[in-house]
């Protein structure tokens, strides 16, 4: 009886090989609707151009409450010079993240993804994750979790970025 | 007496989903045994993120019982006679327990100490506890350490003052099954020594053709017992409701196996509320030296304390929550215990005198 | 005992099955998920049950004792 146990147990510590989308990557061309909405698709890659801060977010995460707030800052202060935030919701029902909403409200765009295709495509690690992506459509950042620290520093990351062109 | 090992001290260890800033809550438990016992016990207890990667966790608890534990006389056939002792007695505990921990990585370390004083018992604790989250997070192992020095006085009897001392040892293993799903399997093992008479408690027995007996309450001088935890959550987003259900199987040195099971169903309605009945059945075996008569001859250790007794429980009970706007939550539960010696899971012992008690608790919280 | 260590052993086996990604968890986060009741209410449930018993020991240790008579 000892043996298999060992074994049993031995083998809950072999995970799966763990990929990321890791920064000096290209971002990954997916398409998804607007929060509530089943059309239209919206492209991240209609986005080149601009510097894109792409942040899954949801109800149920206790570091989205600071997070969505100091992204909407953010995304105010730079927005005429080429920043936007898309915000994609993990939330099952919309229900929930309207909820969210009405208590933390944001003005950047804000996505559904409830077949997690464009989670899987980010291969999330974490709630939040916050990628962040140059003018040429490579990710420069990745934030798993938020805090002070990551505004600040998404913050002087942002206005590097907005500097450089195409 | 009994040594109440482990209050918790804190919540699920494994997080499922994350923590909150913190809470902080006021809770109060009324009990309240038929024709007897009495407990009011107020409890403030909160939870704290400090700096990202400390928590500290708290609650301070006063426990105020009136009325009596009834004291047993029994006869001959074995049918005690139940009396009361005599004035009504009035004994309050306070309790105090903190707990700080760290996340470093993927681990969590943490401390704990409990504090537990009364006119005739005084309890010191600590522990310690270590936890890993593994896989992503879908899986996480604990374990810990609890030392405890316990000191046993009584208010009848001012000479006696005795040591009781315990080490817990715990592993436990949790892990989320699904989006839906999830269980946790604990185990704890329990070494004890020192003083476990009840000083207040004896047992008489009158035999027909003898002079009647006279026993005081004597237990063996330790203790080591093995307790099993095991705990499944399921979520049917169908119904917006979750099942819920906990087994406890305990087994010690004093001869006791015991099983506890309570299963539950918590149903939301609308936005804030959500109502959750639940079942729990209880059952176990006597302790070797428990008898309600002393037998001829006299054993050396005797005790007819009821709660040692062979017996089953059956307690339904109903918690009801509220969720209100800017973090706060009000909660209270009811329930009723019926524990009978014809309700065990095989046979109990004939002369248990049948516990009937209502409880009630009422709490009010703010998350932050 | 080994049947416990076996058992889970098994808990821990299917976890490697397939990890529930930190996105999914919006169902676990939910309150009636949490493994024990709020710090108040379980600790009052502890006190009911617990002095009523011969059994103790929850999912902690560390707690001390009582003189619950």
């Amino acid at each position: 009886m000892r043996l298999p146990t060992a074994i049993l147990a031995a083998s809950v510590f072999i995970s799966h090989p763990v990929l990321a989308v890791e920064a000096g990557q290209a971002a990954p061309s997916i398409a998804a609707p607007r929060l509530g909405e089943a059309q239209p698709l919206v492209a991240i890659a209609d986005l080149r151009g601009q510097v894109v801060y792409v942040d899954f977010w949801a109800s149920w995460c206790v570091p989205c409450r600071i997070s969505m707030p100091a992204l909407d800052a953010l995304y105010r202060k730079h927005r005429d010079r080429g920043f936007v935030v898309v915000g994609v919701n993990k939330d099952v029902e919309a229900a929930d993240a309207q909820r969210f909403l009405t208590r933390v409200p944001v003005s950047f765009p804000l996505l559904g993804d409830s077949a997690d295709r464009v989670a899987r495509a980010f291969e999330v690690k974490a709630m939040p994750s916050g990628y962040l992506i140059d003018r040429g459509g490579t990710v420069r950042q990745v934030h798993r979790g938020f805090t002070a620290q990551t505004a600040a520093s998404l913050e002087e990351e942002v206005e590097r970025l907005l500097k450089e062109s195409r | 007496m009994q040594a109440a090992l482990a209050l918790p001290i804190f919540t699920a260890p494994a997080r499922a989903g994350p923590i909150d800033q913190g809470e902080v809550g006021l809770t109060f438990l009324g009990y309240k045994e038929r024709g007897l016992m009495k407990i009011s016990e107020p409890i403030a207890w909160g939870h704290a993120q400090i700096a990202e990667s400390w928590e500290v966790r708290a609650s301070a608890a006063v426990d105020i019982v009136t009325g009596a534990s009834p004291e047993l006389i029994s006869n001959v056939t074995g049918r005690p006679v139940q009396t009361v002792t005599g004035a009504s007695v009035s004994d309050r505990r306070t309790t105090w327990d903190v707990k700080v921990s760290r996340r470093i990585g993927e681990a969590t370390l943490g401390v704990s100490r409990a504090i537990s004083n009364e006119e005739d018992y005084r309890s010191r604790a600590f522990g310690l506890e270590a936890k890993l989250d593994l896989n992503e997070r879908n899986t996480t192992i604990n374990v810990a350490y609890g030392q405890s020095a316990d000191r046993v006085r009584s208010a009848d009897d001012p000479t006696l003052d005795e040591p009781r001392d315990t080490r817990e040892y715990l592993v436990g293993w949790t892990q989320v099954l699904s989006p839906l799903a999830l269980v946790q399997s604990t185990l704890q093992w329990s070494r004890g020594h020192g003083w476990y008479d009840d000083p207040y408690k004896h047992t008489l027995t009158f035999y027909p053709d003898d002079a009647p007996a006279f026993a005081l309450d004597t237990r063996p001088s330790h203790r080591n017992s093995l307790a099993w935890l095991t705990r499944y959550r399921l979520h049917v987003p169908s119904a917006r409701a979750t099942f819920q259900a906990d087994y406890r199987f305990y087994r010690d040195d004093w001869g006791i196996r015991s099983h506890a099971l309570e299963v539950a169903w918590s149903q939301s309605i609308g936005e804030r509320w959500s109502l959750r009945p639940a079942l729990r059945l209880y059952s176990q075996s006597r302790a070797d030296f428990y008898s309600a008569v002393i037998p001829r001859p006299a054993p050396a250790i005797l005790s007819s304390d009821q709660r040692l007794a062979a017996f089953g429980g059956v307690s339904p009970s109903l918690r009801a929550t509220l969720q209100l706007d800017g973090g706060w939550r009000v909660e209270g539960s009811v329930g009723y215990v019926r524990n009978a010696g014809n309700l065990r899971w095989g046979t109990g012992s004939d002369t248990f005198e049948t516990l009937r008690a209502y409880y009630g608790i009422a709490g009010v919280s703010r998350a932050f | 005992m080994t049947r416990a260590l076996a058992a889970i052993s098994i808990v821990a086996l299917l976890g490697a099955c397939a990890p529930v990604a930190p996105y999914q968890r919006g169902y676990l986060a939910r309150p009636d998920m949490a493994l024990e009741a709020s710090a108040g209410t379980a600790k009052a449930l502890e006190k009911t049950y617990g002095s009523k018993e011969a059994a103790s020991g929850s999912a902690t240790v560390g707690g001390g004792g009582c003189g619950c008579n």
